[in-house]
């Protein structure tokens, strides 16, 4: 037989095989959320929750919301621990509407809406030491960002997304609006903080060649 | 047509051809599947046992297509230009 369309015949073979093991480990099963899902605020057209790609590390994380605790530890003058319903209560909620957009050249427009972690900062009193904050999610993810990125911006730690729940999906109980940023340090799932005098933390992805600030108008390589 | 006689440089160009476009398919191939190592790194991984990973994937995917575009360009014009026949 002629062999480049030998050659083409296997390659369309194995991209066959390779979607059908991509099905095999990946599903995707139906989302339900608990409210209407909204599609427009404030003029602005929004993504629907349905628009994220699916590729966490580990797949979704489900967190128990009764037995779970967001640990905010480290160089604070008051470590504590929060209760899924202290952080959508006890907070200021703040929403705005905040596109992600991902390294992979997709992009999600969503309303979010959440506490702001410098709220949270008020709390705990981070030390005049703490250079750095790191986020650790269930899955073992983990990326981090200098403090003033908090102290100089309004940045949201999302329970809610276009007026619904955020789903295990999409990283309940809560999922860091990280405006400017791409999209792998908005980190999902988060179920610790702690702040550190460590300037060097790398992250999962970015102690994997991917940039330590993240910055959108930046390359994503290191 | 007397295939041993035929002028060098019509021969050296049959040779470049053929070479760009076996070199135009592999860079094409590795484009693809870099391309699926980036958006689907996790089945990539699997079926490399890891070798294959997202940042690899990444890079390779973006170094390649200058490449892709220079071979592409060889592989259009090539055939268009005139040889003196023998």
């Amino acid at each position: 037989m002629y062999k480049p369309a030998t050659a083409t015949l296997i390659l369309l073979i194995a991209l066959g095989s390779f979607f059908l093991v991509n099905g095999w480990l990946k599903s995707n099963p139906v989302i339900e959320l608990d409210a209407v899902e909204i599609q427009n605020y404030e003029g602005q057209d929004l993504s629907s929750v349905n628009d994220f790609r699916e590729n966490s590390i580990k797949g979704p994380q489900n967190i128990d919301v009764n037995s779970y605790q967001l640990e905010v530890t480290g160089l604070v003058a008051n470590p504590q621990n929060f209760s899924y319903n202290q952080l959508t209560h006890d907070f200021t909620s703040y929403q705005k509407v905040v596109t992600l957009n991902c390294v992979e050249g997709w992009s999600v427009t969503i309303l979010w809406q959440g506490l702001l972690v410098s709220d949270l900062m008020k709390e705990v009193q981070p030390s005049s030491r703490a250079r750095t904050v790191i986020f650790y999610a269930a899955d073992g993810y983990s990326t981090s960002f200098p403090i003033g990125y908090f102290e100089n911006n309004q940045i949201i730690m999302a329970y809610k997304m276009n007026n619904a729940t955020i789903l295990p999906q999409r990283g309940f109980p809560l999922v860091l609006v990280a405006e400017d940023k791409w999209g792998y340090k908005w980190i999902k799932w988060i179920t610790k903080i702690e702040f550190s005098d460590d300037v060097t933390y790398e992250g999962y992805w970015e102690s994997r060649g991917f940039s330590n600030s993240g910055n959108l108008n930046e390359s994503f390589f290191k | 047509m007397d295939v041993d006689n035929l002028p060098l440089n019509y021969l050296q160009v049959l040779k470049l051809k053929k070479i760009v476009c076996v070199l135009l398919y592999v860079v094409m191939v590795l484009v693809i599947f870099t391309g699926l190592g980036i958006s689907y790194y996790g089945t990539m991984e699997f079926l490399t046992a890891g070798l294959v990973t997202k940042t690899l994937s990444f890079y390779l995917h973006t170094y390649l297509f200058i490449p892709l575009i220079i071979l592409f360009a060889l592989h259009t014009i090539l055939p268009v230009i005139k040889l003196k026949k023998y």
